[in-house]
């Protein structure tokens, strides 16, 4: 039924010429673009300590709730407890007092933390966006109106008009494309060979990291998410509806239960 | 003194507590060697010349292996059970794990190899 189509004869010049450039040039801005973007990173500004020590109180709350088993008796849970009670009840730790009207949401866009953050993220999309944007120009515009290559599958002629689209052939089989569907192919493809070349796993770079760069406090967006003293409020709640049991509560029996003959 | 439930594991101390960034760094491991061999391995399909399904069946048996031939290692390297304590979930970070992307490296060596080859 199917007719046998002839092979393509493709000029062996075109993988010297069109094939391996695209490749190696894709590779080369990759990495030149994760260079760019590791110098666009601002270098960690100090923070306010009120912030600081906003958010070391609340990890305090939280550590004590969540090991809050470690504790051999029931008084010295209920003595922290009631001394965080009395402590975070008050807005002695807040960074900002909280506002008199609850429903008084401060505008996120004039805030000039939030304006850096989005300033920030603007910026690294661009860093994103651009090269593949003029990679792609780059290849519509010097390797078009020629058959590439032949792909080791076949496609659906759905894929005819993104795929040969500067090909005005309206029968060739699918699976002979042009340059864009290489440079496709490649843009999904080279993730791993990126991640091989940069040896951006490496263990010891990553733990001397996290060693030299403390974490810094998310900055967060004004008027996202829920005030602090909201949080504090939230966590002392839930503080004190733990219901106390000691890890050692008759470890003794456990311990034999363990080691019965 | 109150009574115990027997054969009853208490819930909270069952589990083996893990540090996050050398649990990272073992997942890197596999995404590491699965990098390499599923781009060595789409140039093998490529210069053995498969196409459509058989390349497709051949990342599939392939990546299986690799998966297999790292457990296996894993086991005779460290003591017995260590799969368990080094990784979370074992079969679907040694398995599963970002197979699109492995796949796609796969596909463009594939690609690239067979274009080659053939005159």
């Amino acid at each position: 039924m199917a007719l046998e189509v002839p092979e393509l004869l493709l000029d062996p010049a075109l993988k010297l010429w069109v094939l391996l450039p695209i490749s190696v040039v894709m590779v080369l801005v990759g990495i030149l673009r994760t260079y760019i973007t590791m110098l666009l990173q601002p270098s960690p500004k100090l923070q306010s300590y009120k912030l600081v020590r906003e958010q070391q109180h609340l990890n305090k709350l939280r550590t004590f709730k969540k090991n809050n088993h470690v504790f051999n008796y029931k008084t010295e849970f209920t003595n922290r407890l009631n001394y965080y009670n009395t402590e975070y009840s008050t807005t002695k730790y807040l960074k900002e007092l909280p506002p008199s009207d609850p429903n008084d949401v401060p505008n996120p866009l004039t805030d000039p933390n939030s304006s850096d953050f989005i300033m920030q993220m603007v910026k690294s999309n661009a860093a994103n966006y651009v090269p593949q944007t003029v990679i792609m120009w780059w290849v519509n515009f010097f390797f078009k109106g020629y058959v590439l290559m032949k792909l080791p599958f076949n496609l659906t002629s759905n894929f005819k008009s993104m795929l040969q689209s500067s090909i005005n052939t309206p029968n060739l089989d699918a699976s002979y494309v042009s340059s864009i569907s290489w440079y496709f192919v490649n843009l999904l493809g080279l993730k791993s060979v990126y991640s091989l070349i940069l040896n951006d796993g490496d263990a010891v770079n990553m733990i001397m990291q996290s060693q030299q760069q403390q974490q810094p406090v998310m900055p967060q967006l004004a008027g996202a998410g829920p005030t602090a003293d909201k949080l504090f409020k939230g966590e002392l709640e839930g503080a004190l509806l733990i219901q106390f049991k000691s890890s050692l509560e008759n470890v003794e029996d456990r311990f034999l239960q363990r080691f019965e003959v | 003194m109150a009574k115990i439930e027997k054969k009853k594991k208490p819930e909270r101390f069952s589990k083996p507590i893990r540090f996050e960034l050398s649990s990272k760094y073992n997942k890197q491991l596999i995404t590491k060697v699965k990098d390499i061999t599923s781009l060595s391995f789409g140039a093998c399909c490529g210069i053995l010349n498969l196409t459509s399904i058989n390349g497709f069946i051949f990342f599939i048996i392939t990546n299986i292996i690799t998966s297999i031939a790292f457990y296996l290692i894993h086991l005779s390297l460290f003591k017995k059970n260590s799969v368990k304590l080094y990784y979370e979930n074992p079969l679907s970070d040694i398995f599963l794990n970002d197979i699109g992307r492995y796949l796609a490296s796969f596909t463009m060596m594939w690609c690239l190899l067979f274009a080659l080859v053939s005159t």
